[in-house]
């Protein structure tokens, strides 16, 4: 096949076979990532006017002082709800949309690497939020605050269903969050235009890549946490507490292992957004790409080793809290690159000021009042003073919603003409950028003072005469100010959208490559696949640089169905030719069914939750049905040599997708394990009481052991074309996993310990109880290969899916190595 | 449209000198890979065992301890952090070697030097250059991490242990 220029290309051809049909059929079954991008958008905002008006209820009664239009447990409801819905509902998935709108766009693909993940990480965020408001007819919204801290948040002291709403809707979210961050990672490293290698991406990418990742190793802390919480609270487990053998700090530990890291997670591609758009309007390059990128990478990094900066008044002992201390200073230097990169970039360039810029400059003042706060709460002492007064509410809201809010708005007019084909209104932009900067600054600024003067966080009215009235006031009218602000933009889109002035193409002379296209962009992106030769792909000619120049006008077609290149991880050399899959409901479906579950598990409706799970297999089988996107389809001759066309091994992205499982599954069992050691170093009492024995634990590991070495002799046999070793191997891992699981039945039966009794039982069968479930899921996963070895799908060099099934039951292998030392081995050796 | 008129770029980029890492035959892809992730494991080590160190140490159950468990609980701070120290001066060093073996690729169509200035700033206005573009972050990377596990050490020295 012969490159083609992009004017002889059968777009019609092209048009059809990457549209998503109009009419409720598409709507619902649609995988297009500009589509689920814009729906992220759409609904964040919808959760920030929100979570917005709940700010405003808090800001009315706080204006002056004993006003008591809230109770106090409806204050309460309300600061819960408004730091859930924006962390959660806000925050994160909006950066999510941009991401998915623009990342096929600007690294040259078709889509994204897994479509109908894509569509099924926006419908379960979709049926989060629902859950999650289910809670506000009911009166029981969580009242507990964002990191829902034990022992208020447990059952004694909360009995209704505001922490079962809380602890769920992050399990839902969780879900939605992890599918979409493998997503990302694998779009990342599998599906970018040949010659798009990692020096040459755009910034927004590194933001979200480290996010992702982020997502992967901390999301796991978070949904341990949320499961034994649950547990603590509706199937008497004792994870929390302290009377039998729990501990409240292990909620927090593992809460800010995740909490910390998500504050990068949501910001980094927020500051992503500023680093693109930003030399758009300084008419250069960004000063320091390289710097810019390792500071978005080495930010996420540190951002795991800050958590216990959240918990310094824990009385953590002091060595420990001043290490995370010094980490907690020195993670300005990564943010302070990338202040001084943005400030070079409009030094040296020659900027003008739309409103998209203006909002950015704006960012940039907000980022630095925020991170000089951050670094000064960094410092121990420091913290020990203004912790839980009004001064950290301004601290995190400079950083939230001057790192996160500010960016976005810019992001929406830069892209907004590439997102609708049309510009917004700059004179009502500018109204909006001025009327949301005086709001915000009147609003948070003063927080500081009122920290410094003790008002405590949290509180829901306060008496008169302590010198905060003023301050309150004004803090109000901020509020006021800001949320007009949020109106102005609102208006704007909408107004834009009908009768904005059209945009053409690239209406800002930017030099990436979503601007390429024409607004909005097509259904299939490409009408030929790009060849990149530069970081700035349209400015090639003015600038000079770059090894080999873009080619946008000529290469292949690819047009035989949705197809797109599968390229190499470093250099993004062409590999094999993907087979993406079409539009489904399957996506849906699945979300419904998580939804039925979590429903049911919060009302006590087993049988609904039964129906749930039997949803969720009729719809996970029908996603899963063998077709084109998952099978080898011979070889396609292209300008890149000759590919395999379809699944192609490592080559295409299914591997990529179980790596990402395994690994943050992996994480999950690590996060579970923490939590046993650290209740065994805090136990007074002897942990355990009995040691479990050994005899059939030794038998079972010595079967699940020998089961995996019986995979990976099958697996063996098939990379030499053998069949016949294939359907042995398999069978007989097969017959192996399931005498492990009857024979832990068994030992379950015989077992003294109690999962109600203390935490050591807790944790005994919850461990083992996943670690069963892993096995369950490893099982299914082989008993499909094997059927499929049956009917003859597998042979040499075409075995994709032997490969992701035998990795996975590999790591399930290894997770009860590192179960079997903790639970069974460590009791001995004390 | 940038270059719609240029025919043979299609074939130029698949050529050596058009390719993005022309000089990634001149390093070993692991050593790229250290570089970049050594001193960052490094830390990881370090902050993991040296928090459950000095937290048990000195909060071994459920009430706080004025003095430490053991008498040697700095030394054993110490010596982890001199493994974190030997892991980010290794990463540094390797990545400052595949740096110098790499650092001239591409650079001569990049940022400044793309516009006669010279290489001086090329390495860090565009990234051109996939190999050199990883072994700059190693260095980066590396100098950033030894500085946070140097300041850790530090506050081995400099701050009580328990109680406070």
């Amino acid at each position: 096949m012969a490159a083609t220029a992009v004017d002889r290309v059968d777009t019609v051809q092209l048009r059809e076979t990457w549209e998503t049909p109009r009419g409720w059929r598409g709507t619902l079954s649609s995988v297009d990532h500009k589509t689920i991008g814009l729906r992220y958008l759409v609904t964040s905002i919808v959760f920030l006017v929100i979570g917005g008006i709940e700010a405003l209820m808090m800001r009315s009664q706080l204006a002056v002082s004993n006003e008591h239009m809230l109770s106090a447990n409806l204050y309460d409801q309300m600061f819960s709800m408004h730091g859930v819905t924006m962390i959660f509902l806000y925050a994160a998935p909006v950066l999510s949309g941009f991401s998915n709108y623009l990342w096929p766009l600007m690294l040259g693909s078709r889509d994204m690497a897994y479509p109908r993940l894509n569509a099924l990480s926006y419908w379960v965020y979709l049926v989060a939020g629902i859950f999650l408001y289910t809670s506000l007819p009911l009166g029981a919204m969580p009242n507990a605050g964002w990191f829902d801290y034990v022992p208020y948040a447990s059952r004694a002291y909360n009995p209704g269903l505001n922490i079962d709403f809380y602890a769920l809707t992050v399990l839902l979210l969780a879900v939605s969050t992890t599918v979409g961050s493998i997503n990302f990672v694998t779009t990342l490293f599998k599906t970018r235009a040949p010659g798009m290698s990692l020096n040459r991406l755009p910034i927004i990418v590194w933001g979200t890549l480290t996010a992702s990742i982020a997502n992967i190793f901390a999301l796991p802390a978070l949904s341990a946490a949320a499961i034994m919480l649950f547990l603590d609270r509706r199937y008497g487990a004792h994870f929390f507490d302290a009377a039998a053998g729990g501990h409240p700090m292990l909620w927090q530990h593992l809460f800010w292992i995740f909490g910390h890291p998500w504050v990068y997670i949501i910001v980094l591609p927020a500051m992503g957004i500023v680093s693109d758009a930003l030399p758009t309007f300084c008419r250069r390059p960004l000063v320091g790409y390289t710097f810019v990128a390792l500071a978005t990478v080495t930010t996420g990094l540190l951002g795991f080793g800050v958590w216990i900066h959240h918990m310094f008044a824990t009385g953590i002992p002091p060595m420990a809290l001043a290490f995370f201390g010094a980490v907690s200073i020195f993670i300005t230097i990564p943010s302070a690159v990338a202040v001084f990169s943005w400030l070079a970039t409009i030094w040296y360039g020659r900027p003008w000021y739309p409103a998209a810029m203006k909002f950015m400059v704006g960012f940039i003042v907000l980022f630095v009042i925020g991170g000089v706060s951050g670094v000064m709460t960094a410092a121990v002492p420091f913290d020990f003073q203004l912790t839980d007064t009004y001064f950290v509410v301004a601290h995190l809201h400079y950083v939230l919603v001057g790192i996160n809010v500010f960016p976005v708005l810019a992001g929406v007019y830069y892209w907004f003409p590439k997102f609708t084909g049309r510009l917004m209104d700059e004179k009502l932009g500018t109204w909006n950028f001025w009327t949301m900067f005086i709001g915000a600054n009147l609003v948070f600024f003063p927080m500081h003072i009122l920290g410094m003067l003790g008002m405590p966080r949290r509180v829901y009215t306060y008496p008169a005469g302590l010198g905060w009235d003023v301050y309150n006031l004004i803090e109000t009218v901020g509020a006021y100010l800001f949320a007009i602000g949020v109106l102005m933009f609102a208006w704007n889109v909408w107004k834009s959208r009908r009768g904005g002035a059209p945009a053409g193409p690239n209406p800002w002379d930017a030099g990436t490559l979503e601007w390429s296209m024409p607004s909005p962009p097509p259904a299939y992106n490409f009408a030929v696949i790009p060849t990149i030769g530069s970081r700035h792909p349209l400015w090639e000619d003015r600038l000079g640089e770059g090894s080999a120049s873009s080619t946008l006008a000529r290469g292949p077609v690819l047009d035989s169905g949705r197809e797109t290149f599968a390229t190499s991880p470093l250099d993004a050399e062409p590999r094999a030719v993907m087979r993406m899959p079409e539009d489904s409901y399957a996506p849906l479906s699945v979300a419904i069914s998580c939804g039925l579950i979590a429903y049911g598990l919060l009302f006590g409706l087993l049988w609904l939750s039964a129906i749930g799970v039997v949803a969720l297999a009729a719809s996970a089988i029908a996603w899963l049905w063998p077709d084109a996107a998952t099978q080898f389809l011979g070889t396609m001759n292209t300008e890149f040599g000759e590919l395999p066309v379809g699944a192609s091994g490592k080559h295409s992205v299914g591997w990529w997708g179980m790596v990402g499982v395994v690994t943050t599954e992996a994480c999950f069992f690590a996060y579970l394990l923490f939590s046993y050691f650290y209740l065994a170093s805090m136990s007074t009492n002897p942990w355990p009481a009995d040691a479990p024995k050994l005899g059939l634990p030794i038998i079972n590991t010595g079967i699940l052991l020998l089961s995996s070495v019986v995979a990976l002799w099958g697996t063996r046999g098939i990379e030499r074309g053998n069949t016949r070793r294939l359907r042995l191997g398999i069978g007989g891992a097969l017959v192996l996993g399931i005498l492990f699981l009857v024979l832990q039945g068994v030992e379950y039966s015989r077992e003294k310990l109690s999962f109600t009794h203390d935490a050591y039982g807790s944790l005994f069968y919850t461990i083992t109880g996943f670690h069963g479930a892993h096995v369950f899921v490893g099982l299914i996963m082989l008993a499909v290969v094997l059927v499929r070895a049956l009917r003859g799908h597998f042979a040499q060099a075409r075995y994709e899916a032997v490969t992701n099934a035998t990795l996975y039951w590999h790591f399930v292998d290894a997770v009860w190595l590192a179960v079997f030392t903790t639970i069974y081995i460590t009791p001995h050796l004390r | 449209m940038a270059h719609a008129e240029a025919p043979d770029r299609l074939d130029m980029a698949r050529t050596e000198a058009g390719h993005p890492a022309p000089a990634r035959g001149n390093v070993a892809l692991w050593t790229l890979w250290f570089g970049f992730l050594g001193a960052p494991l490094g830390w990881t080590l370090q902050t993991l065992a040296n928090t459950a160190v000095a937290s048990h140490g000195c909060y071994p159950q459920l009430f706080p301890l004025d003095k430490p468990l053991t008498g040697g609980m700095r030394g054993i701070l110490f010596v982890i952090s001199i493994v974190a120290i030997a892991a980010g001066v290794a990463a540094l060093a390797v990545s400052f070697s595949t740096w110098r073996r790499t650092n001239s690729e591409h650079q001569e169509k990049s940022g400044n030097a793309a516009r006669g200035h010279g290489q001086s700033t090329a390495a860090l206005e565009t990234g051109e250059g996939r190999t050199r573009f990883m072994a700059m972050s190693g260095v980066l990377t590396s100098i950033v991490f030894l500085v946070v596990i140097l300041a850790h050490t530090a506050a081995i020295f400099v701050v009580i242990p328990c109680g406070g």
